[in-house]
């Protein structure tokens, strides 16, 4: 046992219209590599706990399998971390680290109206953050717990929410913020979302450059903001382009 | 001594009424007084004017003690706490700029290689857009240093954007500020909320709860005009 974990839900839900495994499967390749070369555990969850509905709700369940390391990342499994990214864990001692979840702010205003109503606290834009990718202390496993407990009380109406605004990662954003945990933000590099809206998937030929922008620049490429099967092929393209640097 | 928001606004385009009357309301609130410069005052291109500011409000006599350099496309709301207090008198305020990195990494890629080779290439995240800056008298010989640079390397700098197309102003302020001053200061996205349409927010009641100053840029200029008038409306009337 290494004392550092990264954590990844990647089920394959029988009932989704499209199998998750077609992207994970060359995410979780970059994880694999990743972890190895910095000697970090990984434990990838592929069954659904019974007491989850829906698959996501498994990442709340790393504060039972954490039990006993220092740090931990749970990380989506739509993201693919760069062959040479740092090692995040040495970023931080005691923190909570996110990076700000900022481009479409109608969802997020939408989202956390939607979910204010199991919460008595008001959130700004300053506070939230993508739930796709956090690394944290130990000692931040008990806001999993809390999260996890909130969704097993009102596990029938979640189970079916229908309002929109995503599923665990506004909950988790109030609870954190109930909990006065005030995350260290860490630069976009560490959690590339909504790359196509942001051009990353752009390179510079101005310069000859023919590397995308967001493999240049960027150290956890997050696969978010657009359909289940653009996300696929971009995935397996990048994967394509890159994977030579895993061997 | 009051605090004064710069706003440059040659040629006067018809939205740029919105950006005003919201600057002026907020400043009447916060002890500021908004100076705008409409008349061009040499051959430099107008984009450049906002480096000037103190030189200007010197050569106007007008007292100052700190100063918000804001573009003339953007709209306050009324609400918004006082900017300066959010920024130390050593620190230059800015803001990221977060909508297109294609263009804003083409930019300092160009500028890189052919004007600041000699400089730092700055963390492509952190870079930071010129619409917003806070500033205090303490800048007063940065922006000397700035237009020192400005008129030394004009050529070269007007040179860039011919061929390139990428901006005027704004990527050679990101590798001089940061070089020339005590350190930037970050401040919330929510006071310089650009790339409205990419962050598909523009229904100004969604606006007024989710941030302060609304920046209209990354859009068509009809648009800038529509959406302006209807958050200032939604605002103040």
């Amino acid at each position: 046992m290494n004392k550092n974990l990264v954590y990844i839900v990647s089920i394959s839900d029988p009932t989704a219209k499209v199998d998750h495994s077609l992207y994970s499967k060359y995410c979780i390749q970059s994880w694999e590599y990743w972890c190895n070369k910095h000697g970090i555990d990984l434990h990838i969850v592929t069954t659904s706990d019974p007491r989850c509905g829906k698959p996501i709700w498994n990442k709340e369940l790393v504060y039972e399998y954490a039990q006993g390391y220092e740090k931990v990342a749970v990380v989506d499994a739509d993201t693919m971390i760069k062959w040479n990214a740092p090692n995040f864990f040495d970023l931080f001692e005691e923190d909570f680290c996110m990076v700000h979840d900022d481009t479409n702010w109608s969802w997020v205003h939408k989202s956390i109206q939607n979910y204010k109503k199991f919460f008595n606290i008001d959130m700004t834009m300053d506070d939230y953050g993508n739930a796709g990718v956090l690394f944290f202390h130990r000692k931040y496993l008990d806001i999993c717990k809390k999260v996890f407990k909130l969704y097993l009380n009102n596990k029938k109406e979640l189970d079916n929410w229908d309002k929109g605004g995503g599923r665990e990662q506004t909950i988790f954003n109030y609870t954190l913020k109930e909990n006065k945990v005030t995350p260290k933000w860490l630069s976009p590099k560490w959690n590339l979302i909504s790359m196509h809206k942001r051009e990353l998937f752009k390179s510079n030929f101005q310069m000859q450059d023919r590397e995308p922008h967001f493999i240049k620049y960027g150290y956890i490429w997050h696969f978010t903001g657009f359909s289940i099967e653009d996300r696929i092929k971009v995935v397996e393209q990048t994967w394509n382009q890159v994977k030579h640097n895993y061997e | 001594m009051k605090d004064i928001v710069y706003i440059v606004n040659i040629n006067q385009p018809s939205y740029s009424q919105y950006c005003i009357n919201s600057w002026q309301h907020w400043s009447e609130q916060n002890n500021a007084e908004v100076v705008v410069l409409t008349e061009p005052f040499s051959e430099i291109e107008p984009h450049w004017y906002k480096v000037f500011v103190y030189k200007l409000l010197e050569n106007s006599n007008i007292d100052y003690n700190r100063v918000l350099v804001v573009d003339n496309d953007t709209v306050i709301h009324p609400n918004t706490p006082n900017i300066f207090d959010e920024v130390s008198e050593d620190k230059i305020g800015v803001v990221f700029d977060d909508v297109n990195y294609d263009w804003t990494i083409r930019s300092t890629d160009a500028y890189y290689k052919h004007v600041f080779t000699d400089y730092e290439r700055f963390d492509t995240f952190e870079y930071f857009n010129s619409g917003f800056i806070v500033l205090s008298k303490q800048h007063r010989e940065v922006y000397e240093k700035v237009v020192e640079f400005l008129l030394n390397n004009y050529q070269s700098l007007n040179w860039v954007q011919s061929n390139y197309g990428v901006g005027r102003d704004q990527t050679p302020l990101n590798f001089l500020l940061r070089t020339y001053s005590n350190g930037l200061h970050y401040m919330s996205k929510r006071y310089n909320l650009q790339g409205l349409l990419s962050k598909e927010i523009t229904n100004p009641e969604t606006l007024s709860e989710m941030a302060y100053v609304y920046h209209y840029n990354a859009m068509p200029r009809e648009h800038r005009e529509i959406l302006m008038k209807q958050t200032y409306n939604y605002l103040y009337e």
